[in-house]
């Protein structure tokens, strides 16, 4: 018996999640695996690896509907044909709307970004993206575990057992890194250091995206850092109420975007544009040129599946975008001259 | 110098860059406009400019000094915008000057057009001398006659910009709109120096744009756009922000046009100045340089015609919108309004953007769906 499934692919910056999700909008699967440098062999790993899972549990499986997010969005959209894409903080919202129907605010903090959401009576009123810097999300982290050499799944360990949290300036990451090594090398401990850090980076956060907003609970808090148990009590502390970690927390936004799609194809009562999971041994290849046929120098980007062009995106004028709509025409065109012949 | 030998460059500003032509081909001059933002021009300038200066004149430096790259044989008159007050715009025409100077060249002059500041006694005398600085000697009536045209033709240019912005979201075959608003401000550009004309050849394109076929509408979501003169009115700055909205099915506006922009500050400074003040009253009662004032003002004032949100866009590290972007915090809680502010710099990825304003686009429309439904309850309860 075949299995319908809905599949989410939420492309982050450092890492990628895809997600299966069955009729009753529950992830049967979920796969959290590091974007590295090419996000197209990371999504096909990631396919193959759920479809591996999924189908020795189910058996057969049919994907009815595809949705894509994340700032890699657009091109795993080309590349899987997917039938919505939709950007993160629809999705996160979304999915946490779902997992906790009474929250007023989310906290999501990924690799490269972080987003306070605000919530009322259900629908998305408010949000807000950290602008410049990177400080205090997920990438930073990672780079502080590396250096001090604990492992950045312990780092949440390492700040509820210090005892004297350290003060570091959040402000940057380059203040911040200069006062950990100080701090350091004054003979603070490893535990006071880190605790210190989730403190800061919390009070950046509130800083940096919740100024002069009401915080009201419940409090959700989602995204690759939400896994750090000690930043999640830094941010009770800082908020006075208790904040719920969803048991998906890694996997929020890929859900969000699949039973979007879902809800899309119920909706419009259309096919979905899924390629099957052909697409995973396909060859995909990406360019980029700069358009030298006006002044605005355009960065284009193209994307080539077996040779062939099938997305062009980064034009202003369209001049290359629409190579492939018109590419598109007359293959509808030629489609309907034949049909029209055959009646004759 | 003999006038005919002086090429006059002027800052880009979105579409209205063929007035500003027309302005100085009247006077007979030769004109060369600067290529639109991109990657060549930023590079110039950022690596040319003071780390910490605001992003405009990066982007200006950048164009200017391509232009004179491009043309050593040529005698340049830069035309600068200028103004008073307490922001780093009051700077821009001396530091021009210096650093295109230690770059080596010497083929140009820089001049400046600013308003009429009181005292009226010293002001008046100073626009003048500054108004020929700027044209050379000319006949009064040259100079009014091409100011006319000009002005003409910067209003059939803003015409046609919200004409288009109001039909992309509406039209049937998308795109279509977009190129015949193309050709229309290829055609104005080239208008003969005739009020008649221009305003024969502007009426034709709204017809030819009001035909094209599209479905009226007035349930669309509705966006108004703040922030800096220079980010807001040049397409190629702020990545095409109108456009892009006006694609994602959203009525869209703009606060500050050349138009409306010139004639507060030049012309109806004193009125303007009173209205904001009365506008802005508990919120921000001076002036904080650039165009601060006007963000704030124009929040309130899209609030009270009925808009769903407004997006303020500022070059980042800008002293008046970043104390403003703090200020609207306050505003668009007060008034329920919701504002986005976005800072543009030297990065041309547009993912973070785009996801900004997709975000901000479905939170409006879940935001206007929720009004109506609690209309909808309260009438049932009726």
């Amino acid at each position: 018996m075949s299995k319908t499934v809905a599949l989410g692919i939420d492309i982050g910056s450092v890492t990628t999640k895809v997600v299966f999700i069955d009729e009753n909008d529950e992830i049967i699967e979920g796969l959290y695996i590091r974007t590295k440098g090419n996000p197209i062999d990371t999504i096909k790993a990631g396919m193959i690896e759920a479809y591996n899972v999924i189908s020795s549990k189910y058996g057969d499986i049919e994907v009815m509907a595809v949705g894509t997010t994340g700032s890699g969005r657009q091109l795993a959209g080309v590349v899987v044909g997917a039938d919505i894409i939709k950007n993160e903080i629809s999705a996160h919202a979304y999915a946490a709307i779902h997992e906790v129907p009474d929250v007023s605010t989310i906290f999501e903090i990924g690799g490269q970004d972080s987003k306070i959401i605000f919530i009322r009576n259900g629908a998305v009123t408010d949000f807000a993206m950290n602008t410049v810097c990177a400080a205090g999300t997920g990438s930073f982290l990672d780079h502080q575990a590396e250096r001090i050499g604990i492992g950045i799944e312990k780092f949440g360990e390492y700040a509820l057992r210090a005892t004297n949290p350290v003060r570091i300036a959040g402000r940057c990451t380059v203040f911040a890194e200069s006062d950990m090594i100080h701090k350091q090398q004054m003979g603070a401990t490893p535990e006071d250091i880190i605790a210190g850090l989730a403190e800061s980076l919390v009070r950046n956060y509130l800083n940096n995206l919740a100024r002069g907003k009401e915080l009201l609970p419940k409090f959700v808090f989602q995204g690759g850092v939400s896994e750090n148990i000690g930043i999640v009590k830094a941010f009770e502390n800082a908020v006075g109420a208790e904040v719920i970690v969803p048991k998906n927390n890694k996997l929020m936004g890929a859900w969000g975007v699949a039973m979007l799609a879902k809800r899309e194809i119920e909706i419009t009562g259309q096919k979905t544009n899924f390629k099957g999971f052909k697409v995973t041994e396909l060859e995909h290849k990406t360019r980029v040129f700069y358009c030298d046929g006006c002044a605005n120098n355009c960065e284009v980007y193209e994307v080539i599946e077996n040779g062939e062009t099938i997305a062009y995106w980064g034009d202003r004028c369209g001049k290359w975008s629409n190579r492939l709509t018109s590419k598109v025409r007359r293959t509808e065109r030629a489609d309907r001259r034949e049909e029209i012949n055959s009646e004759k | 110098m003999s006038r005919k030998k002086i090429t006059y460059t002027v800052p880009r500003m979105g579409y209205t860059y063929a007035a500003f032509e027309s302005f100085f081909k009247i006077l007979g001059y030769d004109v060369i406009i600067p290529e639109p933002t991109n990657t060549e021009t930023i590079k110039e300038g950022v690596s040319n400019s003071p780390e910490y200066m605001c992003f405009p004149f990066k982007i200006l430096l950048g164009q200017f000094e391509r232009v004179l790259e491009k043309n050593p044989d040529r005698y340049f008159k830069v035309v600068s915008l200028e103004s008073y007050g307490p922001c780093r715009f009051g700077y821009y025409s001396p530091l021009y000057y210096k650093i295109l100077r230690d770059k080596g060249f010497t083929n140009f002059e820089i001049v400046n057009i600013e308003g009429i500041y009181p005292p009226l006694y010293k002001g008046i005398p100073r626009f003048f001398k500054k108004l020929v600085k700027l044209t050379g000697w000319h006949a009064p009536w040259t100079v009014v006659k091409a100011f006319v045209i000009a002005g003409w033709k910067v209003y059939a240019l803003e015409q046609l910009e919200k004409k288009l912005y109001h039909l992309i979201p509406r039209e049937k075959v998308t795109g279509s709109t977009e190129k015949i608003f193309n050709a229309a401000v290829e055609r104005i550009r080239h208008a003969p120096n005739k009020v008649k004309a221009i305003k024969k050849i502007l009426n034709e394109e709204l017809e030819k744009m009001e035909n094209n076929p599209h479905v009226e509408r007035d349930d669309l979501p509705k966006i108004g756009l703040v922030g800096e003169a220079y980010i807001l009115m040049d397409y190629s700055n702020n990545l095409d922000i109108e456009k892009k909205l006006a694609y994602m099915g959203v009525d869209v506006d703009r606060s500050l046009r050349v138009t409306n922009w010139t004639l507060d500050r030049l012309i109806k400074a004193k009125s303007h100045k009173a209205h904001m003040l009365e506008v802005n009253k508990g919120y921000l009662d001076f002036f904080i340089g650039g165009d601060g004032q006007e963000s704030i003002m124009n929040t309130i004032l899209y609030k009270k015609a009925g808009y769903d949100g407004v997006i303020q866009a500022q070059p980042f590290g800008c002293l008046p919108e970043t104390a403003a972007k703090e200020i609207l915090t306050k505003v668009s809680e007060d008034y329920d309004i919701p504002v986005l502010s976005l800072a543009f710099d030297e990065q041309t990825g547009e993912a973070g953007f785009v996801t900004r304003l997709e975000a901000f686009v479905d939170m409006i429309k879940s935001r206007r769906q929720m009004k109506e439904e609690k209309k909808e309850s309260v009438t049932v309860e009726n």
